[in-house]
């Protein structure tokens, strides 16, 4: 292998895989590396979540995506958070808001502030407090506007889309970089002293390349097929291993929020699109079976359907190796989460983000490979931290509930709910993607047990506290009624 | 899917029903909503910036997790163990009424028995001699955690803040835009709550809870019952004066002409309430709504009914009526037989309250003035009874759903000057001598648990300082 990197081999034409294909044809391409994706129309492709988190902005920012295209082409919706309806109990519900909620308070963190006079009866639910949590449930949106201090300055959005448009916009703006698409079915991987010299398609053509990108969902081709990379399970701690999921009609004023119902064993999604509505019922095939969790996924739905209802099995957990030699995995491939916290999307921008800063020079040094796999590997704890968190901290009767909330936890969930509890105080790891605002909401949605509060808040009296507090709140009404309606601002679109 | 209650009035009386409701009914069938309509009163007659909030509201405030001192704290708020009256005796003398026990019955008399019995011999009792929240009141001292009854002084707009954040923590909501406009059917169902935004509701009931103005009670059940006859006063002002100093742990209440004017010390400031029947200050009308509970809309508050505030009953029967609605809730909008009910206990409820009122003015014109009575109008049958049994023999004819007990009409007849012509014929049975005994073992324990109390004073600064 000579220095340059000459070719990137992409297997697989899913959601991962045309992302790949786009990030590496417009950031290698002008140097002249040939990107090639192979793809078969034969093989379906599974939609890792229709639903994305704000960090896809910054993705589209370096891609050169267009967002008023990008919404269109794929019948995309604005998304401000993550409503979650009956986690703790029935009836009971906190919307995970995008952004930042308030602001400090006499230099200590609104978090603190907040838990102080909510303790002393003195504050009212986090989400009054975030303009994108009453937003959402108010169905308005707007971009950011600049407006000074104003929470609407800084509004933190993301979207909900068609995984399937969205594949095929990214394969437009692909092809535009100069990307190769190889319609074909991969019949064997041929290896080599990198790891994989070339792929063998159906139709007798070999495919050569310096750096495999494996795509291929959960079937995992190369990194498992060929490079055996190990699979670390995590069913023991999220144990939901089914999805069943079907397409309804559009609701005529869709909200600017995805839904996540809690089920007797496991939860149904709610995705508003501009063209349709994604319906989808995750569930753990122990306490409940397929038809069973069809039938409720379907009682749930609101409005006609528009398909027949498809059952995904999945497993949770990740590759022991992410990159294995020249081979890395994204995507299905690489690992695979339930879609509470639409973080599927994520991983995969995740990992190519990491891996487009750690390209390798000639033959993958065992160091850089080490490390992608350190950081991905944390990356996927993290994330499974935050969405057990959910499960762990329940109320319900049902016995898949009271399961979840007495099965052990992993240590550094059990780290950050001791935190928490001790003083309400949380701390965000190097590179988590959840910040200290995510889990506020969540932590106090789910009603995680929390002693005292953090005595740096003393320094001003509580009742200047509270006024600053009812100030904030009175800053986010007025705010909202300067957003138009969620509706208003996808008409614009069109 | 969940049923919508809807509480009309993002005010002190529409959160407290908030919060008594989302406390109590299941949160997966019912969303508790409150919209504001628009005012900015307390929807409880708006009489000042303060309200006396009564001891029975303890229970209420545990029950959704307010804890007394930090409520006190987060209101500007103090405590009240009773009101002084003042000027309001014939024989000029001032009286107490404490929120608290007045003495102890001995094998069964009632306190205000035996205290005929010692008054017999010429032995001069005064009843809030007996009760520990009038002595303390007078001496001046308080202890944040005495289990002493007590009142609470608190500001309304905090107050307000505080249930408001009770409520929401218990599942309520506000809607983000205020009332418009509301259909009604020809039965008087609520068919839709139309708010500014366009946005619209369907609500299973409605409590409106919008003050005087009664915006849909007054469409749905506008038969009033006017007591302006027996309560002349239609009229109330506020200053708010500074005032040095720790405040007194009392009300005052100074007669003033055919009114009244109340003195609620708070730290830094009294705020002085005068009632009155003519002249300056806010109307107001006594009376009640004849069916609180029509249709599916329920009046709560001042929509519902108001009288002058001499005592804090508004607060009172605000929290008994929700009591009752909870425990008569409805599965529908149409519930007649659950109306009707409710209705009969809102009606005992408000005309108890105003009967206390009505009887405490005519006990205090009356006393010693027997006769000197023609211009006054006919006293309610139950007023009559209660003065007159009481008159002859200290005894207390008690009625359904009154909000005071009966051991309250004896002290106020009493610190009115209203003294029995004789007692209860079984406190004879008993020695002079044990209940000589009894009343001094009382007021010698009233005495040791008072001492034991710091200044009031010390109480405030200790709460400023928590």
């Amino acid at each position: 292998m000579t220095d340059a990197l000459r070719s990137v081999t992409i297997v697989g034409g899913g959601t991962a895989g045309w992302m790949a294909a786009v990030a590496f044809g417009r950031l290698l391409g002008p140097a002249g590396t040939r990107v090639t994706l192979i793809e078969s129309d034969d093989i379906p492709t599974v939609g890792v979540g229709e639903a994305t988190i704000p960090p896809i902005r910054t993705f589209h920012a370096m891609l050169g995506i267009d967002e008023d295209a990008f919404l269109r082409a794929t019948g995309g919706s604005y998304k401000l958070g993550i409503r979650f309806e009956g986690w703790t109990r029935p009836g009971e519900s906190y919307v995970h808001p995008f952004g930042q909620i308030g602001t400090d308070i006499a230099g200590v963190p609104f978090a603190a502030q907040w838990l102080r006079a909510r303790h002393a009866g003195l504050a009212v639910p986090l989400g009054a407090y975030s303009l994108e949590a009453r937003a959402a449930e108010a169905g308005r949106f707007s971009r950011p506007i600049a407006n000074g201090d104003s929470p609407l300055s800084r509004i933190g959005y993301a979207y909900h889309f068609d995984a399937g448009r969205y594949a095929a916009f990214l394969r437009t703006q692909s092809e535009a970089y100069g990307v190769v698409r190889h319609e074909g079915l991969v019949k064997r991987v041929e290896r080599g002293p990198a790891g994989i010299a070339a792929v063998h398609l159906a139709d007798g053509s070999r495919i050569s390349g310096d750096l495999f990108i494996d795509c291929s969902g959960f079937r995992a081709l190369l990194i498992e097929g060929a490079m055996e990379a190990g699979w670390i399970d995590w069913s023991e701690w999220l144990p939901c291993d089914r999805a069943v999921a079907v397409p309804s009609v559009a609701d005529a004023v869709p909200l600017p929020l995805t839904r996540a119902i809690a089920e007797r064993a496991g939860w149904r999604w709610r995705i508003p699109l501009q063209h349709r509505t994604g319906n989808g019922h995750v569930f753990s095939s122990r306490h409940m079976s397929e038809d069973e969790a069809t039938a409720m996924l379907l009682a749930g739905v609101e409005g006609e359907t528009l398909a027949d209802p498809r059952v995904i099995r999945f497993a949770t957990g990740h590759r022991n190796r992410f990159w294995s030699g020249n081979c890395i995995a994204l995507g299905l491939a690489a690992g695979f989460m339930e879609p509470l916290e639409s973080t599927s999307i994520h991983l995969v921008q995740s990992g190519l983000q990491h891996l487009l800063r750690m390209l390798p020079v000639g033959r993958p040094a065992a160091a850089t490979v080490e490390r992608y796999n350190r950081i991905m590997t944390a990356e996927f704890s993290r994330i499974r931290d935050f969405l057990v968190a959910h499960y762990h901290l329940n109320a319900r009767a049902e016995p898949f509930w009271r399961d979840r909330a007495t099965a052990a936890i992993p240590e550094g969930l059990a780290e950050k709910l001791a935190l928490f509890h001790a003083g309400g105080r949380i701390f965000r790891e190097a590179d988590e993607l959840f910040n200290e605002t995510s889990w506020l909401a969540v932590l106090t949605g789910q009603n995680a047990p929390v002693s005292g509060y953090d005595p740096i808040c003393d320094g001003i009296p509580i009742e200047t506290a509270a006024n600053r507090l009812a100030q904030i709140e009175r800053v986010v009404a007025t705010s909202l009624t300067h957003m138009p309606s969620h509706a208003h601002a996808l008409a614009r679109l069109a | 899917m969940s049923q919508t209650v809807a509480i009309l009035g993002a005010n002190l009386c529409g959160w407290m029903a908030a919060a008594a409701l989302a406390r109590r009914l299941p949160r997966d069938r019912y969303s508790v909503v409150v919209i504001d309509d628009g005012t900015t009163g307390d929807g409880l007659g708006d009489f000042a910036p303060v309200i006396a909030v009564p001891p029975a509201l303890g229970g209420f405030h545990a029950d959704l997790g307010i804890e007394p001192t930090a409520l006190v704290r987060a209101t500007g708020g103090s405590h009240a163990l009773g009101v002084a009256f003042g000027g309001w005796r014939k024989d000029g003398a001032a009286a107490f009424l404490s929120y608290g026990e007045t003495g102890a019955p001995l094998q069964g008399i009632a306190f205000h028995q035996l205290a005929g019995r010692l008054r017999k011999d010429g032995i001069h009792v005064r009843l809030a001699d007996y009760a520990v929240s009038a002595v303390a009141a007078q001496v001046g001292r308080f202890a944040l955690e005495a289990p002493i009854a007590h009142a609470l002084h608190l500001l309304v707009d905090p107050y307000t803040a505080v249930l408001r954040a009770a409520a929401m923590n218990f599942g309520a909501s506000c809607t983000n835009a205020p009332f418009a406009d509301a259909q009604i059917d020809a039965s008087g169902i609520v068919e839709t709550l139309k708010l500014a935004d366009g946005t619209d509701i369907a609500p299973l009931l409605v409590l409106d809870c919008s003050g005087s103005s009664a915006r849909i009670a007054s469409r749905t059940a506008p038969a009033f019952e006017d007591w302006s006859a027996w309560l002349p006063c239609d009229r109330t002002y506020t200053q708010t004066l500074p005032a040095t100093g720790a405040p007194p742990p009392y009300t005052q209440v100074d007669a003033q002409g055919s009114g009244w004017t109340a003195t609620w010390p708070l730290g830094g400031a009294d705020v002085r309430l005068t009632c009155a029947a003519s002249g300056e200050g806010t109307p107001f009308r006594a009376g009640r709504r004849v069916e609180a509970w029509r249709g599916n809309c329920i009046a709560m508050g001042a929509a519902a009914g108001l009288i002058e505030p001499l005592h804090p009953t508004a607060l009172t029967v605000l929290l008994r009526s929700l009591a009752q609605l909870i425990q008569l809730w409805p599965a529908e909008r149409r519930a007649p037989v659950e109306a009707k009910a409710f209705n009969r206990f809102t009606a005992n409820a408000m005309t108890g309250a105003r009967d206390f009122v009505i009887a405490q003015k005519a006990a205090a014109r009356g006393s010693n003035a027997i006769g000197d009575v023609r211009s006054e109008p006919v006293l309610p049958d139950a007023i009559e009874a209660k003065r007159t049994l009481f008159a002859a023999r200290g005894r207390l004819p008690m009625f359904d759903d009154e909000p005071f007990e009966e051991e309250d009409w004896a002290a106020m007849f009493d610190a009115m000057g209203l003294v029995p012509r004789r007692y209860d014929a079984r406190a004879d049975a008993l020695p002079l001598a044990t209940i000589q005994q009894h009343f001094a073992d009382h007021r010698a324990r009233i005495i040791a648990q008072v001492r034991a109390l710091p200044p009031y004073a010390h109480a405030m600064a200790e709460l400023a300082a928590a």
